[in-house]
């Protein structure tokens, strides 16, 4: 029989469409995974069991749509994206008991097409963290490692994936929160460009760079994620009008053994070359030979120094994230201080006491690089700064047609190994922060593993402006060229009984 | 490649009132010597020669998107007030101002 958990999201579609197998059959196998895997894994904050297995049972008394891609497909969902009626915590105390009355723009998409929302995912607090321990409930564990960190923040939606508890899930990316956790966890991450996915119901936290995309183990469920949630959305003031592709169809590869012939490459030396652990170098470097025997033009190209844009993208983060987590004052929604005489110490009190030590970090150097004084110096120099940046990503786009690059400088690291100094853990977001301050799209797959560590590799494809189709074909390309990382060894063990 | 830039328990709760937080006398000297690193490592940017260049505070540029001025109820007073943590039903309920 087959394991359903290790069906693809497009093969587990197909064979729901066809009923060859049934949704509570499918929506069970997942649960039965989810049971077996959270307790060690602790991907998910919030599991929708019986809602899910109550609408199971209704669409297998219906006949498959053929209309809705996903039909009867289980999915998760990070817990920063707006659920109706299902709990959603941003992993944060202060949201600790918030039901949300609507769906967000992809929510609604996803049970448009047919999606089955199994869970909610962990994340770091607020989106903010490269690793997820900085939850306010739980730490997640790598599928691959029980003892490293998933990545992040998404790393509860690349952990739950990896671990075959869903086909699919949703994060979003602010500097690297999609691409950083699917690398660390050897699967498929897409962060589109800016504007071609909604952010309505998306909590925000820096609202010109964060963009909701697909986690999913390979760069096809990726491309059928993204016809789903995808396209204009007049609730998002900042969605694009820019007309939507089939970007399933559109991977559709020439046919020989120079598949990526025609295609220019760039490659940044500077980047490979320094500031990459030695195992992460070796398997980009064969990443790129690899597309070169497959027919790609490699060039070298220039891009900004990573420390500039690291800079620039904190100071950008951080000051949005200091006027969008306003909101949160214990008056409206989310947790209130208990005891307390004045409004005044209403919000301090309730906001000192729901947020973590991360969050209020990102507050106050928010606040105080956009303070008269500093906002020239700070804010205003980043968004000058950022606009350079843009502008030397357009033009080394301009000599190519994608970009080849490192999506983090080392495999997953060991829980606690960074916790204690947030500007390293800042510094492992360089090659990703970039894509989001430009607007670009990047695409994380697996291209191995390292090494010294065993743990999976990523490399990231950047594309032009809506360029989608350009780097999932690649990404697709190379994916089947790669050889496949295998089953996670720490879900393994798990299954096992070790 | 970063320099280190000395921030003072008074900068902390200066930073700390802007933000509407309050940090524990304890943990004063660990978010100053924190602020200090990542301040230093903010540095990096004076050497960025920004000079006529125009700030890009979105990857969209300037947008301006419009909607049709039609009115409407999206939300009802009983979904609004659902996660308040204090209404009288409807009204959200704060401690007394004046």
């Amino acid at each position: 029989m087959t394991d359903i958990c290790s069906l693809s999201l497009t093969q587990v579609a197909s064979e729901l469409q066809a009923r060859k197998i049934g949704v509570a059959e499918t929506v069970n196998a997942c649960l039965e995974r989810i049971d077996t895997c959270e307790p060690q894994i602790g991907a998910l904050i919030t599991i929708a069991r019986d809602e899910a297995r109550s609408l199971a049972a209704k669409m297998d008394a219906q006949k498959p749509d053929p209309q809705r891609p996903l039909w009867g497909v289980p999915v998760i969902v990070k817990d920063a994206l707006s659920t109706k009626n299902l709990r959603t915590t941003a992993a944060s105390l202060i949201l600790d008991n918030f039901v949300p009355f609507y769906d967000a723009h992809v929510v609604h998409k996803l049970r448009e097409a047919g999606a089955i929302i199994l869970a909610k995912a962990n994340m770091d607090e607020f989106a903010m963290g490269s690793s997820t321990e900085n939850s306010a409930f739980r730490k997640t564990r790598n599928p691959w490692n029980l003892e490293h960190v998933p990545g992040g923040s998404s790393g509860g939606s690349a952990a739950a994936v990896t671990a075959g508890e869903c086909f699919a899930a949703l994060g979003s990316d602010t500097g690297g929160s999609i691409r950083q956790p699917a690398a660390f966890c050897g699967c498929a991450g897409l962060k589109p460009t800016y504007g071609r996915v909604s952010r309505y119901g998306l909590f925000a936290f820096a609202s010109s760079l964060d963009q909701v995309g697909p986690i999913a183990r390979t760069v096809e469920d990726i491309a059928l994620m993204l016809n789903v949630i995808g396209g204009h959305d007049p609730r998002d003031s900042t969605s694009a009008m820019e007309p939507m592709e089939d970007y399933a169809a559109n991977l559709a590869a020439k046919s020989g053994d120079r598949p990526l012939a025609g295609t220019r490459i760039g490659l940044p030396s500077a980047f490979i070359s320094n500031g990459l652990a030695t195992e992460v170098r070796d398997v980009i470097v064969r990443a790129a030979d690899l597309a070169r025997d497959l027919g790609a033009e490699i060039i070298d190209i220039t891009l900004p120094d990573p420390n500039i844009a690291s800079a620039t993208y904190y100071i950008v983060a951080m000051a949005e994230a200091s006027s969008n987590l306003a909101r949160y004052d214990g008056v409206r929604y989310g947790r209130r201080a208990p005891d307390i005489d004045t409004l005044d110490e209403l919000y301090l009190q309730s906001r000192s006491q729901g947020f973590g030590n991360e969050v209020k970090r990102r507050i106050m150097l928010g606040s105080y690089v956009l303070s008269s004084g500093y906002y020239d110096a700070y804010f205003k120099k980043a968004a000058q700064t950022r606009r350079l940046i843009q502008m030397k990503y357009f033009e080394a786009l301009g000599q190519c047609d994608l970009l080849l690059m490192p999506v983090a400088p080392v495999t997953a690291w060991k829980l606690g190994e960074n916790e204690q100094d947030p500007l390293k853990t800042y510094l492992m977001d360089a090659y990703t922060l970039p894509v989001n301050l430009a607007g670009l799209p990047g695409l994380s797959i697996p291209a191995g593993m390292g090494a010294e560590s065993s743990m999976p590799v990523g490399i990231q494809l950047v594309g032009k402006p809506f360029a989608e189709s350009a780097i999932l074909r690649c990404g697709h390309i190379l994916e089947k060229a790669l050889p496949p990382l295998g089953i996670p060894t720490g879900i393994r063990d798990i299954i096992s009984g070790h | 490649m970063s320099r280190e830039r000395e921030v003072s328990p008074e900068e902390v709760r200066h930073m700390a009132k802007l933000s509407r937080l309050v940090i524990a006398p304890g943990e004063e000297a660990v978010f100053a010597r924190q602020f200090g690193q990542i301040l230093g490592h903010m540095a990096i940017l004076e050497s960025v020669d920004t000079t006529g260049i125009e700030p890009l505070y979105s990857p969209l540029g300037t947008l301006c998107a419009t909607r049709a001025d039609d009115a409407d109820n999206l939300r009802s007073r009983t979904e609004i007030l659902a996660n308040a943590p204090q209404t009288d039903g409807h009204y959200f309920i704060v401690p007394r101002i004046v």
